[in-house]
């Protein structure tokens, strides 16, 4: 950890964002969004849509250059680093849309995630444990293609945390899961954390679900922090009621 | 026994027949033909697997070309023995790749098409620019050693014939399924920790080493070899070889090349027309069967439950 690092991040955060900017041509797609986050936490990004989350998934894990600002995870800088490295650190996402590779076997999408991790019998193991996790163990040998559209989401959940990352970053997982699903998954993210040690940062649209597993929300608005506390604190908050929901004439 | 490993006895069986038929075949012809089918078998291959990351390279021809010209001048300018100029053609040929790799394979699709397309006429027009190597007219006496000279069309064989083989390991390799998983989406790949660009520079260098030793080891089997023989037209021949035979299976481009060499040698007497032959080939081939002669096979295979199973990391149970 450098010196500079050891002042901007303290041991317990796990990710720590300063003045996080970026801009796309004329366009402030995120603007000076500074937010902490600790290790353990399960942590909830909510807004409405183009509020800029999405884009601070793609800046928290490399696959975008920040226009300007920090990032530290895990205790070091990680604002240059480029998405495979900061896989590496243990920091892994998953993405909204083209979550998977279609044509390869529900098997060889979760082992993709251990390649460089694992060899031989265990990443065999770990395949099959976190397909185990994810209810996939009968999908093994089918096309990732063919799969129904939660069970898509269920795969690409499970990519990211075959990787056992110390920060797994979801966006939008609970799209096309039906209640019951959706139940047995937050269930299994407390599982992740309280097993696994892991943290969680969630970008989620399902508010009953956001507001029951996280420890904490921040709210995202034209790209800035609009709010940020427990889920009561923000579900209470007249700003966040205003964006969400219009303001009352 | 497993599929995987009945597929390599197979090859190998087909190998040592090839060779073994190189040694006992008195028709000087018939062996000719049978160095073509291989050589162009294995360019087919080497353009396959850098479609396995889903781009075409066009520079295929040119890293024939950069073999070729290493191992001609190895042996006909440096006086090395044989055995260091196709070692030395593999190398070069996968140094330049590396660094060609490193530049162009940031960009995909129809842009790395049309640098690598640009960077085969370059390397061409270089060789009729040097004078050392022969210029316009190209380099002439490039022999194997006298003792061996009987044996050269078996060798050349052998060493295509493994060369298949080995590629064949590599796609059925969790590094060949890297590969697929780029092709198909590169972003996941990116966000498990695997630097995309790194991995396609491999499969480039892989490719053009294989192909490299493919163009020393038909500078040796030809004698005479001239910048024209490595334009971008030769990656369009083996193209064909790669679409009508079918992308799908390496056994694809293999057939394809067989299959189109044999074909060219009765249209020879139609002169200018073969090549329009070839461009309708492609045609027909996509119109009717898009996925080639073994595209058709193994879906007729599979639907008889021959056959359903593709590559894998792990081991299933």
């Amino acid at each position: 950890m450098t010196a500079a690092a050891e002042k901007r991040t303290e041991p317990s955060e796990i990710l720590r964002a300063q003045g996080l900017t970026r801009r796309f041509g004329g366009l402030v797609a995120v603007a000076d969004f500074s937010f902490a986050m600790q290790r353990g936490e399960i942590l909830g990004l909510i807004g409405p849509n183009g509020a800029g989350k999405s884009t601070v998934f793609n800046l928290i894990s490399g696959f975008i250059p920040p226009s300007s600002g920090q990032l530290w995870f895990d205790g070091a800088e990680i604002t240059r680093l480029k998405a495979p490295a900061i896989s590496r650190l243990g920091l892994v996402r998953m993405f909204q849309h083209n979550s998977l590779v279609q044509d390869m076997s529900v098997y060889d999408n979760i082992a993709l995630a251990t390649l460089i991790r694992l060899r031989g019998g265990s990443r065999d193991a770990r395949v099959r444990e976190t397909a185990e996790m994810f209810e996939l163990t009968p999908h093994l040998n089918e096309l990732g293609g063919n799969l129904s559209h939660g069970r898509q989401r269920l795969l690409a959940m499970a990519i990211a945390t075959a990787a056992r990352p110390k920060l797994l970053c979801l966006d939008e997982p609970l799209t096309g899961l039906n209640s019951t699903e959706t139940k047995d998954i937050l269930e299994l993210f407390r599982r992740l954390r309280s097993e696994l040690g892991m943290s969680i940062l969630l970008v989620e649209h399902n508010m009953r679900a956001v507001m029951s597993v996280c420890d904490r929300l921040i709210v995202l608005h034209h790209g800035q922090r609009l709010a940020e506390g427990s889920p009561a604190e923000v579900s209470r908050n007249e700003d966040v009621i205003t964006a969400y929901l219009g303001r009352r004439a | 026994m497993p599929k995987d490993r009945l597929a390599y006895v197979v090859a190998a069986l087909v190998v040592v027949a090839a060779v073994a038929a190189a040694l006992l075949v008195r028709d000087d012809y018939t062996v000719q033909l049978m160095l073509w089918i291989a050589t162009n078998a294995l360019l087919a291959a080497c353009l396959r697997f850098v479609l396995l990351i889903g781009e075409l390279n066009i520079a295929t021809a040119a890293f024939y070309g950069i073999g070729a010209y290493t191992a001609g001048a190895a042996t006909t300018i440096l006086q090395w023995p044989l055995l260091a100029a196709l070692l030395a053609a593999a190398l070069v040929a996968g140094v330049v790749a590396a660094i060609f790799g490193f530049v162009t394979l940031r960009v995909k699709g129809p842009y790395f098409l049309l640098i690598s397309f640009a960077f085969t006429e370059v390397v061409r027009l270089k060789y009729t620019q040097t004078n050392m190597i022969g210029g316009n007219s190209g380099m002439i006496g490039i022999f194997p050693p006298i003792a061996i000279e009987p044996y050269y069309p078996a060798i050349m064989i052998a060493v295509i014939g493994l060369v298949l083989i080995g590629l064949y390991a590599i796609e059925r390799s969790p590094l060949g399924m890297l590969f697929k998983a780029i092709k198909s989406n590169d972003q996941i790949v990116l966000s498990v920790g695997i630097s995309v660009l790194a991995v396609k520079v491999v499969c480039v260098v892989i490719a053009s080493a294989a192909v490299g030793l493919g163009g020393a080891l038909y500078a040796h089997s030809n004698n005479v070899i001239s910048p024209g023989d490595f334009g971008f037209l030769l990656t369009v021949f083996v193209l064909a070889y790669v679409k009508i035979g079918g992308e799908e299976h390496m056994v694809g481009a293999i057939l394809g090349a067989a299959f189109l060499t044999l074909l060219s040698q009765y249209l020879l007497g139609i002169g200018a027309q073969e090549r329009i032959f070839f461009g309708a080939a492609i045609i027909i081939a996509m119109l009717v069967m898009p996925q080639g002669l073994t595209g058709l096979a193994l879906r007729i295979a599979r639907r008889l439950g021959w056959s359903g199973e593709t590559a894998t990391l792990g081991q299933r149970k």
